[in-house]
């Protein structure tokens, strides 16, 4: 029996040799997408679930066959997103995955294309907008950036996503910043000035202080543009705004706000008081969390600390010069004069 | 319903909640809901899609299970244990008789199924997720889709043997879900040939998709509730259909 057991173990040796060769290419079946409409029984979402299940742990997996892979992830996306067109998870990691894993930028373009074109269709139908569309439309503004490096079509993508109101402000802030480098200023100006009378006021805050920022950011580059041309930096702020270039009126809304240091450094102090409010109020929803978990209030020092802070970590610079953020008994933040 | 059919389907309701096999039916039923969350584990993100769509799933294969092993030898069970004559002999008519059954059954499977919701929507809270109108349309669907289910096992269970009323109620559910295929395969000009037949097919076949709402309930999508109040009546007219095709094969039979 001995001698049996440990020929058998000498044989294993071989044999796991040949089963991983053998799984190299051995591609799990996928249905079409008709058969398995048919055959999910009314069940399609469980079945394009257990699909995408049965597919997870393949994607990690080694092959040899370029092609054959090819057209098993082709047929993996489209039975899943067919059985479940609001799978939303599938068009994502799975053009995430073409374009990065596997290196066919194109085919991620295509998947995301076919999942905005069904959100699109849905929502015709539906007469209302879905947040994935919206999610979809930046996915694919972004893989149009990364992948393809097509400038144009990524703008053209984030101008359709920026005017759905569930844009998030990391995205109207890319756009913003390749409309400044096309000067297309007014247009950059707009993406903000158009939610100032949101009805959330966290969102009117959050536009009001984005606004100061992109005036800040013309500025800026103004300012470069001058010390590039003049082969020396602007004396004054009077002079940077004569010799801009601005319309008249842009360059008014531009400078309202703009201060020049000693040192001609350009700072807005509108900006900065904006900043600051929006500083406290994170600092105060921090603080809430931070209070329900510890039972009790944190100190201000406990905002600048990297350790054991998971919540918000400020940095020094955060605060007003000559200035100190304080909390009081029932978690509200302000600034004082420091002493 | 009268009197005598209210007491039959209290016997009936009575007789299928001591049923072992419903008790292993529900644990089947419960455990799909609760496992379904160890597969959400296993996927990257949408976890509470995995519960819900598993858990609406099995709770589909719940009601199918019940109207197959309990439902389809309700019959049976009462000529086997000579409580049919008892009962027929009595005041009771043949067609009291199918009603008190018919009613007794759909209590006990709504039971059962309002059980696992129940514990789906505990299990969906528990894991962070909200209880919104798609989740509750998609178990009003399977609430009438346990009644024609009911009503088919009976039907067959009139009929014939138990196994083969189980194995029909099986191909009832299969062929109920598979209808809106035969409209696809014609959608678009294509299979010209069949399209004829498959419209003559496609409306003649019961559609359980008429009251299958469980997979949009994490789409974000609003619930069509007309579309269920439709499909509602559609159902309720396919369990009208059955109960009297049920009523004439137990008249029929001899005892």
């Amino acid at each position: 029996m001995v001698g049996a057991v440990a020929a058998a173990a000498v044989l294993q040796g071989g044999l796991g040799e040949a089963n991983a060769a053998r799984r190299r290419n051995d591609f799990r079946y996928t249905p079409d997408r008709e058969v398995a409409r048919v055959l999910s029984f009314g069940h399609r979402s469980s079945l394009a679930d257990a699909l995408w299940l049965r597919a997870l742990p393949d994607f990690a997996r080694e092959f040899d066959d370029r092609a054959l892979k090819e057209r098993w992830l082709n047929g993996v996306f489209d039975v899943v997103t067919d059985l479940d067109p609001t799978f939303y998870t599938a068009y994502s990691y799975g053009s995430t995955y073409l374009a990065l894993i596997n290196k066919q930028a194109d085919s991620a373009i295509a998947l995301l294309e076919r999942g905005i074109a069904r959100y699109q269709a849905m929502e015709a139908e539906d007469g209302r907008r879905y947040a994935a569309g919206t999610r979809l439309r930046i996915d694919l503004a972004m893989a149009y950036w990364m992948h393809k490096r097509d400038r144009a079509a990524t703008i053209r993508h984030l101008e359709i996503a920026v005017e759905r109101p569930d844009c998030d402000f990391l995205t109207r802030n890319m756009l913003v910043g390749l409309k400044l480098e096309d000067r297309d200023d007014l247009i950059a100006l707009s993406y903000s000035a158009q939610l100032l009378d949101h009805q959330n006021p966290q969102v009117r805050a959050k536009a009001a202080e984005d606004l100061e920022y992109t005036k800040l950011r013309i500025a800026r580059r103004v300012q470069r543009e001058f010390a590039a041309e003049q082969g020396r930096d602007a004396a004054s702020l009077d002079e940077l705004r004569a010799g801009c270039g601005l319309e008249p009126e842009l360059a008014a809304m531009v400078f309202e706000t703009v201060e020049m240091s000693a040192d001609g450094k350009l700072t807005s102090w509108r900006h900065d008081e904006l900043r600051v409010q929006s500083t406290m109020r994170s600092m105060e929803v921090a603080a809430q969390i931070y209070r329900r978990d510890n039972g009790r209030w944190p100190t201000i020092d406990w905002f600048f600390e990297g350790a054991g802070n998971s919540l918000l970590v400020l940095r020094r610079l955060d605060i007003p010069q000559g200035k100190r953020f304080v909390i009081d008994d029932e978690g509200r933040v302000s600034v004082v004069e420091d002493e | 319903m009268n009197r005598r059919a209210t007491a039959i389907a209290l016997a009936t309701f009575r007789e299928a909640v001591r049923d072992k096999l419903l008790l292993l039916v529900v644990v089947f039923g419960v455990g799909m809901v609760l496992f379904s969350r160890v597969l959400g584990w296993l996927s990257v993100e949408d976890e509470l899609k995995m519960v819900q769509d598993f858990s609406l799933s099995g709770m589909s294969l719940l009601a199918l299970f019940l109207a197959m092993l309990v439902g389809a030898g309700s019959l049976a069970r009462e000529v086997e244990r000579h409580t049919v004559y008892t009962v027929l002999t009595r005041t009771a008519t043949r067609t009291e008789f199918i009603l008190g059954k018919f009613v007794g059954l759909v209590w006990v499977f709504w039971l059962c199924l309002l059980g696992a919701g129940a514990v789906l929507a505990l299990w969906v809270l528990t894991w962070g997720g909200s209880i919104g109108a798609p989740l509750v349309a998609a178990m009003i669907g399977l609430l009438l889709e346990t009644v024609v289910l009911t009503a088919v096992a009976l039907f067959l269970g009139a009929l014939s043997a138990p196994a083969i009323a189980s194995v029909g109620t099986f191909a009832f559910y299969l062929v109920g879900h598979g209808t809106e295929a035969l409209r696809e395969l014609t959608a678009q000009g294509r299979s010209p040939d069949f399209a004829a037949v498959y419209s003559v097919l496609y409306r003649v076949l019961p559609n359980l998709e008429n009251v299958n709402f469980i997979n949009a309930t994490t789409s974000g999508r609003p619930v069509d509730w007309e579309s269920l109040g439709l499909g509602a009546l559609y159902v309720l007219l396919w369990t009208a259909a059955l109960l009297a095709g049920a009523v004439v094969m137990f008249r029929r039979r001899q005892f």
